[in-house]
């Protein structure tokens, strides 16, 4: 029981790190959607929780990836591409963190870490309260995107249509993902867990840098009046 | 496998038909919110089947109901207050034609097991009438249009009507739990069904009378006041 407990509440925390990255990273209005964020992460919860009872850890991010996506679309009323491109960031953004101080927490002990146990919990309250500490310096040093918005006005509708590139990358890091996600699962050794952190990396700056040149080209577009 | 997409598919049809009755009863565009419906009815199917396989069969219609109502809430963007009202007029309309329906097959057939071939065609049966019934509700022009959809509304909670309101949900989804509970306690028993269908069509009639008085509140505003 004090496991799931500890369980529960650190994958709360996790979500909410995440949320708090994605507003801070892409200079969402976290205030207006203070209900919707509640309710995904304790979903994504319940999900994560169930998934795992039921022996099926290994599609668990993937599926939560998905689901998350959904959530921005519906509830966040962002288009499915910026939807895509938020939590998909963000995700592998937390994954990276995460998967490096689990490899740390692997040197240091000299064994896997197993899910639902003390030091899962520990790792998954590091990465939190790290990944909630780099939302805060994005916050405030403004360093966030501000390409994504509702697409309501005609140029938004025009910048939805110029995001194959981005729709490719983003495709190709699920995949890559899930496959070194479950080549860790199965594997469970240190020189996979380097490689998944290492793809997540590239991965990583793929996206940041499409995000950057759409940032670009929508103050471009904006100087010239188009 | 299969007996878990039958039962996702048959789950998702039923909910479809809630649907249709909650926008037909509150005069809502279905056009507007279709990948929300989706969404909805796939993950409230999900909910469902995990609850069931995990022996939690008894808080599955409860649970579902709050998840509907938060839903309602966030997704559809309507105040909280309407969410509920829309959300459990809609849903016990349904358990009437589904328990009616239930009732009389019991009256032919010994026992209705989850997940067999008869319970399917319950299912799919009460969603054709609830569907039938929806579309008979829109063609006559007769749902309710205090719910303001898409759009930012503001309600008091202290007003007297929307107090008689919140308690009358309160009190219908508590009815609703308790001899839902019942029914899974003496499974297959045509009184307790009957009992059940009682409970459920008084509250439905409370909201329904309640719900009236707001769309007469609604419209006699608008009337200019003479002394």
């Amino acid at each position: 029981m004090f496991i799931l407990l500890v369980f529960i509440l650190t994958s709360y925390a996790e979500y909410l790190s995440i949320t708090a990255l994605m507003c801070s990273a892409f200079k969402l209005d976290f205030r207006r959607h203070i209900w919707k964020i509640i309710f995904i992460c304790l979903s994504l919860t319940y999900v994560s929780y169930v998934m795992r009872a039921n022996e099926l850890a290994l599609y668990t991010p993937i599926t939560q990836i998905f689901l998350w996506i959904v959530y921005m679309w519906l509830l966040f009323r962002l288009p499915l591409i910026y939807s895509g491109i938020v939590t998909v960031t963000c995700t592998m953004i937390f994954a990276a963190f995460q998967g490096f101080i689990l490899f740390i927490t692997m040197q240091v002990t000299s064994s896997e870490v197993k899910s639902m146990t003390i030091t899962m919990g520990l790792v998954s309250s590091i990465s939190s309260i790290s990944v909630f500490i780099v939302a805060n310096l994005i916050h405030k040093r403004n360093m966030g995107f501000s390409f994504v918005s509702e697409a309501n006005s005609v140029s938004d509708q025009h910048q939805l249509k110029h995001n194959g590139v981005m729709m490719f990358v983003i495709v190709l890091s699920l995949i890559v993902f899930f496959a070194t996600y479950s080549l860790t699962i199965l594997l469970g050794s240190a020189d996979t867990f380097l490689l998944t952190v290492v793809l997540l990396l590239v991965i990583l700056a793929a996206l940041i840098y499409l995000s950057t040149l759409k940032e670009i080209r929508k103050y471009t577009r904006k100087r010239l009046g188009r | 496998m299969l007996n878990y997409l039958i039962f996702i598919l048959v789950s998702c049809v039923e909910y479809l038909g809630i649907f249709a009755l909650m926008f037909s009863a509150f005069k809502i565009n279905y056009r507007w919110y279709i990948a929300e419906m989706l969404f909805v009815c796939i993950s409230l199917s999900c909910v469902s089947l995990v609850m069931r396989e995990n022996e939690l069969t008894m808080y599955t219609a409860f649970t579902q109901m709050l998840l509907w109502v938060l839903i309602s809430w966030l997704l559809f963007r309507f105040n909280l207050l309407h969410a509920a009202v829309i959300t459990v007029v809609g849903y016990l309309s349904y358990a009437v034609i589904q328990y009616f329906i239930g009732w009389v097959m019991l009256l032919f057939i010994p026992s209705l097991e989850h997940m067999s071939l008869m319970m399917s065609v319950l299912a799919l049966s009460s969603a054709l009438i609830a569907f039938v019934v929806a579309y008979y509700v829109r063609l006559r022009n007769w749902g309710f249009s205090f719910v303001p959809a898409e759009q930012p509304s503001r309600v008091k909670y202290r007003d007297k009507d929307n107090l008689y309101l919140l308690i009358a949900i309160s009190l219908a989804m508590l009815c609703f739990f308790v001899t839902f509970v019942m029914f899974i306690s003496y499974n297959n028993n045509t009184q307790v069904i009957l009992i059940t269908l009682l409970t459920v069509f008084v509250n439905l009639a409370i909201l329904i009378y309640l719900s009236t008085k707001m769309e007469i509140r609604k419209y006699s505003k608008k009337r200019p006041y003479v002394k």
